[in-house]
This record gives C-alpha cells, sequence and structure tokens, in this order.
C-alpha cells in the first residue's frame, strides 16, 4: 500500500464520523434521484416522446450548476486547513510521510466520496428516466456522468487549494465563500460588463471578439455548461458552438480546460503548502 | 590527519546535528544560533521554559518548521530537502497534536504502520504503553493521558532509530509518567537513540544523558547532569548526626588536630568530634550545625567513603541527610540574568 492510499484511507474513514457529512452526501444524491423523478412530468407527452438523459439534463442543469460546485468546495475547504489548525496534520506528518502524499491522498479520499455521491445520484436518476417512459442511452449517460463529476472534481480541488494556502480556518472560509460568490454567482452574468469595458478601451464592436470570448468562457461553471450543450443536448448554435465559432470555442477544448480546472488550483496550492511552516 | 578526520566523518554520522540555526517569526527570534550534536545511542534531555524555543527546535528537526538560516541533519539527512528520509527513522510524539476522528487506536496504529511499512500486530505497540483495552474504542473519546500513550505506541511502530518526544509526560500522571521514563530507557537499551524536551527537570533527571538547556532561543549550555551540577559550583551537602556521648579518645583528636592544622583550619570553637570529621580528606569544609549536629560539603562521589571513615575513627553516625544542588538550582543559575 503506498503512503497516499494510507492517507485516502484514513481521510474517508474519518469524514464520516459525524452525522452530518452523512446526511449531506446523501441529500446531494438524492437531489439527483429526485431530478430522475420529476424528468419524465416535464416532457410533455412522455408516453410517446422518448424521454431521455438530455431531459434530465435539462432539468437539473440549473440545480448541478449550483449544487455541485456548493458540494465540492464543502467538501474541499476544510480538507488540509481544518487538520492543520486541529493538529491531526502534525500526528499524519510525524510519520514518514510527505506533503504531497497528505494532498494527494485527501484529494483522492475526498474525490472518491464526490464521485461515489454523483454516480449513485445519477444512476438513481437514470433508472427513473428509463423506466417506465423513456430511454437512457449508454453514451450519453457516461458522458453526463464523467462532465458532472469533473465538474465537482474541479471545484473540490479548487477547495483544496485553497485549504492549503492559509493556516486559518477563519481565512479559508472567507476565501471558499468569495469563489463561491465569484465563480458560481457572479461570473455568468458578467459578459455585459467585459463588453463595455472592452469597448471602452477599443477592444470590442458590438459583441465580444472571440479571444474574450475564450477567456471569459474559461470559467469552469461555463465550460460546464457548453460541454454538456455540445454533447448531450446536442447545441450547435450560439457563439460558442455555432458553426462559424472558432474551434477553440468548442466543446472539445472546453472538455480540456475543465480537465486543467480540475489539476490547477490543487497543484498551485501544494507548491506553496511544500514548503510553508505548519 | 586528514585521513584520521575523514574516517571519523564518515564513520560517526550523528543522530542530530544541527548548524548556526536560526529560525524567525517575523520580529521574534524563536531559536537564535544553535549549534547541536547528539550522537546515536544517547538519550538527549531537551530542557527549558514554555516558550524558550524548544518545540520551534523540534519542529525544524521535523521539517514542519523551516530555519531562517543554518541547517540541521538528522541522520545526515537535511531536513528541510530530505525530511520523509529522515523521519522514517524517526518516533515521533509531536507537540499540539490531535487523534484521528473517527479511528480507534487500534486504526491509529495501523496507520503509522502502513506509513512506516511496518508489519506485524498493532495489538503488541498498544500493550506496551499499557491501553490494549482501549484499543477498539474510538480515540477521540480517549482521556488527553490515554492520547499521549497511543501517539507514544505510534512513535514506537518499527523500532525507529530515534524517538524524538516533544514533552512526552505532559497530561500524564505520575505512574504515566513513570511509564513513559521506562519506555524510554527500554528503547535506549535497544539501541535508540531518545532526543526529549521537557521544562520538569526531575523527568530529565531521571533518564538523560547529556542536557541541553534552552532559554530565550539560545542553547545556553550542553553537558551531563553530573557535569552540570559542577559547572554551577554544586557541591553535596551531608549533615550527620552523631552520639556525641562517646568522647572521641585523646589520641584520635591529637592525630587529627595534626591534620586539621595541615589542611590549614582554624579551630574557634572547636569540639573534639568537629576535628576528628575535619581530619578526614575528603571533607572540604565542615562546621557545627547545631547541638549533636554537624555540617560538611565535599564532592559527590566521596559520600559514603566519609561516612566509612568516621565509622572507622570511632564516630557513632546516627543518622544522616545529604543535600545536592537539584537542578532547578542549576536551571536558575544558568537563566539568571537574561531573564
Amino acid at each position: 500500500m503506498t503512503r497516499w492510499t494510507t492517507v485516502a484511507q484514513k481521510e474517508i474513514r474519518s469524514f464520516f464520523t459525524g452525522r452530518t457529512p452523512k446526511i449531506g452526501v446523501g441529500l446531494v444524491a438524492l437531489v439527483f434521484v429526485f431530478g430522475g423523478y420529476i424528468t419524465p412530468t416535464t416532457v410533455e407527452n412522455p408516453a410517446a416522446m422518448d424521454v431521455t438523459i438530455a431531459d434530465l439534463d435539462r432539468f437539473l442543469r440549473g440545480i448541478v450548476v449550483f449544487l455541485v460546485p456548493l458540494f465540492g468546495l464543502l467538501l474541499g475547504y476544510r480538507a488540509v486547513v481544518g487538520e492543520r489548525e486541529g493538529g491531526q496534520l502534525a500526528l499524519v506528518l510525524s510519520s514518514p510521510i510527505s506533503r504531497a502524499d497528505v494532498v494527494l491522498g485527501k484529494t483522492l479520499g475526498r474525490g472518491l466520496i464526490l464521485t461515489t455521491t454523483i454516480t449513485a445520484g445519477t444512476l438513481g436518476a437514470a433508472a427513473l428516466v428509463d423506466y417506465p417512459f423513456g430511454t437512457v442511452a449508454l453514451d450519453t449517460l457516461v458522458i453526463f456522468l464523467v462532465t458532472t463529476v469533473l465538474y465537482g472534481v474541479v471545484f473540490l480541488t479548487i477547495g483544496i487549494g485553497l485549504s492549503t494556502l492559509t493556516a486559518s480556518m477563519r481565512r479559508a472560509t472567507i476565501l471558499t465563500f468569495g469563489v463561491f460568490f465569484l465563480l458560481v454567482v457572479a461570473w455568468p452574468g458578467l459578459e455585459g460588463y467585459i463588453l463595455d469595458a472592452l469597448q471602452y478601451v477599443n477592444l470590442a464592436g458590438d459583441a465580444l471578439p472571440d479571444w474574450a470570448r475564450f477567456v471569459y468562457g474559461a470559467e469552469p461553471t461555463l465550460l460546464y455548461q457548453r460541454v454538456m450543450d455540445a454533447f448531450v443536448a446536442d447545441v450547435n448554435t450560439g457563439a460558442y458552438l455555432g458553426s462559424s465559432a472558432p474551434w477553440y470555442l468548442g466543446g472539445g477544448t472546453a472538455v480540456v480546460l475543465l480537465v486543467a480546472w480540475a489539476a490547477l488550483p490543487v497543484l498551485g496550492g501544494y507548491v506553496r503548502f511544500r514548503r510553508a511552516d505548519l | 590527519m586528514f585521513i584520521a578526520v575523514y574516517i571519523e566523518r564518515s564513520l560517526v554520522t550523528p543522530a542530530i546535528r544541527t548548524r548556526e540555526v536560526t529560525k524567525r517569526f517575523g520580529s521574534l527570534t524563536a531559536v537564535d544560533r544553535v549549534n547541536l550534536t547528539v550522537e546515536e545511542g544517547e538519550v538527549f534531555g531537551f530542557l527549558g521554559h514554555n516558550g524558550a524555543g524548544k518545540s520551534t527546535m523540534i519542529n525544524m528537526l521535523l521539517g514542519f518548521n523551516r530555519p531562517t538560516t543554518g541547517s540541521i541533519e538528522v541522520f545526515g539527512h537535511d531536513t528541510q530537502t530530505n525530511s520523509v528520509k529522515a523521519r522514517k527513522r524517526m518516533g515521533v510524539l509531536p507537540e499540539g497534536y490531535s487523534v484521528f476522528s473517527g479511528l480507534t487506536g487500534r486504526q491509529h496504529v495501523n496507520f503509522a504502520m502502513e506509513a512506516k511499512d511496518v508489519d506485524g500486530e498493532s495489538l503488541d505497540y498498544l500493550d506496551r504503553v499499557g491501553i490494549t483495552e482501549a484499543a477498539d474504542r474510538d480515540a477521540d473519546g480517549y482521556s488527553k493521558g490515554m492520547a499521549q500513550r497511543l501517539v507514544l505506541a505510534m512513535a514506537l511502530v518499527g523500532d525507529p532509530d530515534l524517538l524524538i518526544l516533544d514533552e512526552p509526560t505532559s497530561g500524564l500522571d505520575p505512574a504515566g509518567a513513570k511509564a513513559i521514563r521506562e519506555i524510554i530507557l527500554a528503547e535506549n537499551e535497544r539501541g535508540a537513540t531518545v532526543f526529549f524536551s521537557s521544562h520538569i527537570l526531575e523527568q530529565i533527571e531521571a533518564v538523560a544523558d547529556r542536557v541541553g538547556i534552552m532559554h530565550q532561543g539560545q542553547l545556553t549550555a550542553v553537558d551531563t547532569i553530573d557535569g552540570l551540577r559542577e559547572m554551577a559550583g554544586g557541591e553535596t551537602k551531608l549533615l550527620i548526626t552523631i552520639d556525641e556521648s562517646t568522647e572521641p579518645t585523646p589520641e584520635m583528636v591529637q592525630a587529627a588536630d595534626g591534620v586539621a592544622t595541615q589542611k590549614g583550619d582554624l579551630k574557634e570553637e572547636t569540639t573534639s568530634h568537629l576535628a576528628i570529621i575535619n581530619s578526614i580528606e575528603l571533607v572540604e569544609k565542615a562546621w557545627v550545625e547545631e547541638e549533636g549536629q554537624y555540617g560538611l560539603t565535599c564532592a559527590k562521589d566521596d559520600k559514603m567513603d566519609i561516612l566509612v571513615a568516621l565509622h572507622d575513627l570511632g564516630v557513632d553516625v546516627l543518622d544522616f541527610t545529604t543535600e545536592e544542588p537539584s537542578l532547578e538550582d542549576l536551571f536558575v543559575e544558568y537563566t539568571r540574568g537574561s531573564a
């Protein structure tokens, strides 16, 4: 057994000590299942129209882009700083375990919790979509599942990244709240302001230039929406996915960027944490 | 000459070697240019008040903190760049830890065994520290003393070459403190180097081969306990009560007088007994304490010889007490002035 699996194992055990985490995880899974239960009723004539994962996506999207980031951040933001402040980290690092083992083990342990939760919820939802009225195509289901898990992992690693940056739980909480507000609440509404700003400095005409659209659209929630639009909802219009848009605004690039988001925050946090005084 | 130096260096890697280690937190200098070498196989006591820099020093040994300047090596591994390698040979009881929530005592030891790649039975370790019966309870519910024993058990996993124990007896009752001392001695017997800190002098006095005194970030003194005593002018004081009803014979007094005169002691209101006591060569100074009781000073190891000599001279010693300067006295001595 490697050292980071030792950490991951301990992490999972410790996580489920209290009742709150169990309830939290259960609720998240239930929301997905509930979505699967409701979805057929949102389709006009479910007996004639095949209910699919695309319908589930359409119904759940607005909830997912709020719930999954919150879940990921809550799962991650205490991971390192909580044990650093509480003193468990001193005990972990008294063994020949490196700080990389700690960050990797925690990310994997909590990543596993997140993956299991979303997978259980999605599979439950898919079963309710499939029966009695619909059909679930395996490829769409896999894309829905993998993208949603990846989306959750992005916020999990952002949370863990933030938890490695500071030695104070309070500061980590404030940072996490700030990130949630910026990325989940504020960002989707910023397009107009960015356009105004660019027009003011004569960098934009009537619409955002492609490079600005790329930068603006490289935010996790917008990326998730684009991947789902491209590969689950089969959207092929609009500034990003339309036929005249450049390739780098497409769904494939969005997948790559989302993967980068899943890795970079925690790596950045680790680089700071590696040499920090505990 | 050069060869000799080379051989010495390659054969004897000290367990701990620090060079000019300084640690500043903002404007506070927590550790100030500390040079310390702990050889393999010794029990080293690290003594100082709370806030003297002991824990900062230990945290740097563990790689938790990085020295501002200077370097620290554990078995030749730099603790900044090679902390994991250094910790592979260590067993650690850190300061300010908490046990893992949701894990039993047994699972804690298993964690340490997995991290150190050690096979075996976790219960053996819990046995050694005396918390076997709590093995399958959540460690969250342990008392401070039990948690301390549990973490010591984790430190003992894999027979480490170096035990680093930060205030190991804090939170323990006297029986627990004694158990820890016995474990320290047993581990040392096995061949482990032990480095432990304490602000309680008796703890260190009981087990340490050498003592380092940390005061306001500086390593004020490093020596054996006896050496420290001697350096602080520590002489043993012996108080003896003698049966004065048996007068010494005039010959003995005469003989004793001769010696006493040679020693150059002027006897103003001397009694014959005082003269005899003074005649013993090992006695540095003697005086009348009260009726039937005499005081004398001597070197620590000479106490018994003096008592035997008195007996041989026909003096009937009814009772005796010794007063040695405590480490507390030494400590006050060493840390006075700068405080």
